[in-house]
């Protein structure tokens, strides 16, 4: 019993040593530790500025122009027609009858009309600002006006309504901080993609051991090469943690990103992640043992996961789509999305939890595999 | 004996490059192996250290088998691998830390036998510089340092004088003296030759994956010294020196090249002695005398028909 208790303690103490030291290196290296926390500030910087106002920020809400005839006085849906709250989004105007009405909005001159004939209310659209429908029906609902119905002059009309529902303007309005904006969306995005670019400490660690010949000597000592491997990989994995937090961090305080969600769920996608990228760079390293053939793999996988994953941008196609279902980015960045803004638990976004765990195991596995056979070439 | 190898085979790939070899080295000893380039030298290391493993054969280490204890007899093994080991960008302190750590020391034990380390090797005031800074001797001694911090009982050294400065060279023989007087054992294989003689208790001349000369360097030397070579400085020559000289039996050769005079005999008729009478009978006056034995260089060569940096 005491014999097997000194023995995992060795290889404990084996395994710590071996990534204490290479957390060691990595930090000294003071051009990659400048490299690996400026690289993914400006890069989420640039990116959440510039493609904030193009794809995520809200749009500037131009008034939109409603009319209304009725065929008999309704003085409570007329006040509020002309309330304040919706004179905010909308200029209002009554037509003295239907004709002059349908005119109108045949012709544009008004994007909804609302009609009310027969003790029914009828909100018709023009285009996607038929908007008006949802607030006229709400507001109708809330006073008991009445029965509401909704049409549209063609078939246009209702497929623009349709678009204009997936608006990230019409979903702020209703839903605040519920979807990312540029900075929030990119700070994840990035974060991954620049993780995935730090695999080259993975890399770098493997392949300079090997040529400096420590690699070897630490071969002869008394531990096994599963050890080393695994020293290795937890090394690098905490030095990639330690940057991943700071870029978080450095994110919600200075950028003001949205990293409001469940703190368990940010931390495990990352960290399943970051074992997933840099069991990857272990074994690219030990099967090219080639900085430079491994750095393009390096590049072409975070390129690459990145892009499949709506790293770039957010709509990336059906086939990229599917492609991304076997990108570690995309379960980490779901996850994380689901977190922030979903409001999902460690629980509830276990799918994707259990899909990471997945994907480090297996990677793990193959570093080991890789690397006792490699690891004294 | 601390190292028993028996009827040893590694191949690579068809290549046979360790052929049934026997090794023998016993406890206290510094043991010079010795070969050509393809000797197979630094793969008996390899093998010895567990860097790669044989097909055959069967190895025992301080009277265990290898393969069933290896890392019990790893932990007793220091090796100074010729390439040089360490991590440039570290403290010299760091590096044999690491080292050390690998071998199990922790705590007190570990300062204090990094810092023994470091002092043995003369790099105790360098302790934080960093090795990309060293000379290539100063190199050399930490590459030692991270060997010898766990106290091994056997140091299996690789060349570890290429390339560097007599003062470097002169340290570290002199710390492989100590090491060796503490109680290690030693490997070392050179290629210089005179380094061998000087330091090695006992030599094992490898060809062709093979051992094929064992013994001390007196006992190699015996195997090939079948002439020997007097030099002698001399004036007031007779005319006639060389010819009588050259009646005297056993002599192959003389010559006189100014006031020198070279005389080539078969040691067996230990002719120096007659060689004087000769000289005194002929009034001619000897200024000095000196036998030059056969070298190490010289048993390699007739071993193995090759000189050692061939």
């Amino acid at each position: 019993m005491n014999t097997n208790w000194f023995e995992v303690r060795g290889i404990v103490m084996n395994i710590v040593q071996i990534a204490l030291f290479t957390c060691k290196r990595h930090i000294r290296d003071y051009k990659m530790v400048i490299a690996l926390t400026l690289f993914p500030v400006l890069i989420i910087f640039i990116l959440g500025q510039a493609l904030d106002s193009s794809q995520m920020a809200p749009k500037q809400m131009n008034s939109i122009k409603v009319g209304y005839w009725f065929e008999t006085p309704i003085p409570a849906l007329e006040t509020l027609l002309h309330s304040n709250s919706l004179q905010e989004v909308a200029e209002v105007q009554a037509y003295p009858s239907m004709d002059e009405a349908v005119r109108d909005i045949d012709q544009g001159i008004v994007d909804s009309l609302v009609i009310y004939e027969n003790g029914k209310v009828q909100v018709i659209s023009s285009n996607e600002k038929s908007m008006i429908y949802p607030i006229i029906s709400s507001m109708l609902q809330a006073q008991k006006v009445g029965e509401i119905t909704s049409d549209t002059v063609n078939e246009n009309a209702v497929h623009e309504m349709n678009l204009s529902k997936a608006y990230v303007k019409d979903q702020i309005i209703v839903t605040e901080g519920k979807v990312p904006r540029g900075i929030d969306y990119y700070s994840v995005t990035m974060l991954f993609q620049c993780l995935f670019f730090g695999t080259i400490l993975a890399v770098l660690s493997v392949i300079r051991d090997s040529l400096n010949r420590t690699s070897e000597r630490s071969a002869t000592a008394p531990i096994t090469n599963w050890e080393y491997v695994m020293g290795k990989m937890i090394g690098n994995v905490t030095v990639l943690f330690i940057f991943a937090l700071f870029i978080v961090l450095f994110t919600k305080f200075v950028y003001g990103a949205n990293w409001n969600g469940s703190w368990w769920v940010i931390l495990a996608s990352i960290l399943l992640y970051i074992v997933i990228a840099i069991g990857f760079g272990l074994c690219i390293a030990y099967l090219t043992r080639n900085t430079g053939v491994s750095s393009i793999f390096v590049m072409f996988g975070a390129i690459f996961f990145s892009l499949s994953s709506g790293g770039f941008a957010r709509e990336v196609g059906p086939t990229l789509e599917k492609i991304s279902l076997f990108s570690p980015n995309h379960y980490a960045q779901e996850a994380i999305f689901d977190a922030v803004y979903r409001g999902s638990s460690f629980a509830t976004s276990s799918y994707e939890i259990i899909i990471l765990v997945i994907m480090a195991a297996l990677m793990i596995a193959l570093s080991l595999l890789v690397g006792r056979r490699e690891w004294a070439w | 004996m601390i190292v028993e190898v028996k009827n040893l085979i590694k191949r690579y790939k068809d290549v046979l490059v360790i052929d049934h070899l026997q090794l023998s080295i016993q406890e206290g000893s510094i043991l010079g192996l010795l070969g050509p380039n393809g000797a197979g030298k630094t793969t008996t290391i390899r093998v010895l250290t567990g860097l790669t493993g044989y097909e055959a054969g069967d190895i025992q280490m301080f009277g265990k088998p290898f393969a069933l204890h290896e890392m019990d007899i790893k932990r007793q093994i220091g090796i100074v691998p010729q390439e040089i080991a360490i991590f440039e960008d570290m403290p010299a302190y760091d590096n044999v830390q690491y080292f050390a750590r690998l071998y199990g020391l922790r705590g007190s034990l570990l300062k204090e036998r990094v810092e023994e380390a470091l002092a043995f090797t003369g790099l105790l005031d360098k302790a934080k510089s960093l090795p990309k800074h060293f000379s290539g001797g100063m190199k050399r001694r930490l590459n030692i340092a991270c060997a010898i911090a766990h106290h091994p009982k056997l140091i299996i050294m690789d060349e570890p004088t290429v390339g560097i400065d007599p003062h470097s060279r002169n340290h570290i023989m002199e710390s492989i003296r100590e090491l060796n007087r503490r109680g290690s054992t030693i490997i070392y294989t050179s290629h210089y030759m005179e380094e061998i003689e000087e330091l090695c208790s006992s030599i094992v001349i490898m060809d062709h994956g093979r051992v094929i000369a064992q013994g001390t360097k007196e006992e190699l030397k015996a195997l090939v010294a079948t002439e020997e070579k007097i030099l002698i400085e001399c004036s007031n020559r007779h005319y006639t020196l060389v010819d009588n000289i050259r009646q005297i039996p056993g002599v192959r050769q003389c010559e006189l090249n100014g006031g020198k005079l070279t005389v080539t005999s078969q040691k067996e008729y230990k002719n120096v002695s007659k060689i004087i009478d000769c000289m005194s009978r002929l009034e001619t006056e000897i200024g000095s005398l000196y036998v030059e034995k056969s070298t190490l260089e010289d048993v390699f060569l007739t071993l193995t028909g090759r000189r050692l940096r061939d």
